[in-house]
């Protein structure tokens, strides 16, 4: 199902044939009305996890050579997740920059101890040193400062699996867009595409805290 | 696409995730994208480059944070025959290079959720069809970018039409952080 759409029409087409393929394909319930229903009634902007994915387990190398135990060191803290890397043109530094915007202006008691961590999903050159360079454009004015993580491909492919995004292909270039946020009970409540804007991800940052 | 996935636990709720981009889709329609629109009498931005059929505007490019940048522009076809963009530079980077974004699927999820990159060599310009670069729709890539580009300054843009010849337009570099510009 290959796909080069040019077209508002055909892309948003497209999105609708996906979804009556999807529902028919898996023959479960919810179909088109009942999503867009929970969608309308959402308190968030972002994309409202249901059900709400727990937070992952997996163990990387962080920007500076250290292991780094996602679940563990991040347990009970707010933490943003997302699976990119540094060369990216677009999506990423795309919502790196929002994020970034988003917790410059939000709550003392969330920027205060939310953790950003960034997973390459191009570790041939996202090395420790490469990522503490990239991050360093993204939180110089933070006070918690994010965390990269590399490590094998096998490896950096375990994380995605345990966080449920789709594995990355083409060198680590085509790779799910979503950044998942964990409230402090360890489960995400939302998730932000790429495109959502720093003043979205603001109004849901204290609504998926918990 | 390949064969039927089944959903494994502990997947992101996927369907859900289409559905949410089906209505994002439409709710930005008109910002997003390697959007073609048709406007028989076209009111050109201030800041629009006008040569021959062609005109470029809104060019501007995001502050890269390593040496690989993204700039974004739309142009419009204001005359009466077909023109196509054929090649895109910058004096700023060793290369360039026009991309389609997020179009391919990844691993069955209905191909909305990926930054994947599509290079996109020519593009046709119908007489008054407007194409608009936007984040996460496409982008002319800039590899190779040496130095910093300071936010608040300019880099060139160079696009190489067959008919109108080669268009510069002035991209103003935005931060990181700024919001992507509408229209
Ligand atoms: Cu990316």
């Amino acid at each position: 199902m290959y796909r080069r759409i040019r077209t508002v029409a055909a892309l948003l087409a497209a999105a609708l044939v996906a979804l009556t393929g999807c529902s028919a394909a898996e023959d479960s319930g919810g179909g088109v009305a009942d999503v867009t229903a929970v969608n309308d009634n959402s308190a968030y902007r972002g994309i409202e996890m249901q059900p709400e994915p727990p937070r992952p387990e997996f163990t990387l190398t962080d920007q500076n050579g250290d292991t780094y135990d996602f679940g563990a060191q991040t347990a009970d803290t707010p933490t943003i997740l997302y699976f990119g890397y540094t060369h990216c043109p677009d999506v990423c530094p795309l919502i790196m920059g929002q994020v970034s915007s988003a917790l410059s202006q939000a709550p003392d008691e969330i920027k205060s101890e939310l953790q950003v961590v960034f997973v390459t999903t191009d570790p041939a050159t996202d090395k420790p040193a490469v990522l503490g360079d990239y991050l360093a454009k993204f939180d110089a004015d933070l006070p918690v400062k994010y965390i990269g993580l590399t490590g094998s491909l096998d490896e950096v492919e375990a994380a995605q699996e345990a966080a449920g995004v789709p594995v990355a292909e083409d060198g680590g270039k085509t790779h799910s867009t979503m950044a998942i946020y964990y409230g402090s009970a360890n489960k995400s409540h939302v998730a932000w595409l790429a495109n959502t804007s720093a003043e979205d991800i603001l109004h849901d940052l204290p609504i998926g805290v918990k | 696409m390949s064969a039927e996935q089944q959903p494994e636990p502990g997947k992101l709720p996927v369907r859900l995730v289409i559905a949410m981009l089906a209505v994002i889709v439409g709710a930005t329609a008109l910002i997003v994208g390697l959007t073609r629109t048709d406007t028989a009498e076209p009111t050109l931005p201030s800041d629009a480059v006008r040569q021959g059929g062609i005109a470029v505007y809104g060019a501007y490019v995001r502050e890269p944070a390593t040496d690989t940048a993204a700039a974004y522009f739309a142009m419009t076809n204001v005359g009466d025959s077909s023109d196509t963009l054929v090649a895109v530079s910058s004096p700023v980077s060793t290369s360039a290079m026009l991309h389609d974004v997020g179009k391919d699927e990844l691993n069955g999820t209905g191909g909305m959720d990926s930054g994947s990159m599509t290079p996109t060599p020519e593009v046709e310009l119908k007489p008054g069809e407007t194409v608009t670069l936007a984040p996460t729709a496409g982008h002319m890539m800039l590899e190779g970018v040496s130095g910093t580009l300071e936010p608040g300054s300019t880099v060139n843009l160079h696009l190489v039409f067959e008919n109108a010849g080669t268009i510069t337009v002035k991209a103003h570099v935005i931060a990181l952080t700024d919001p992507a510009p509408t229209s």
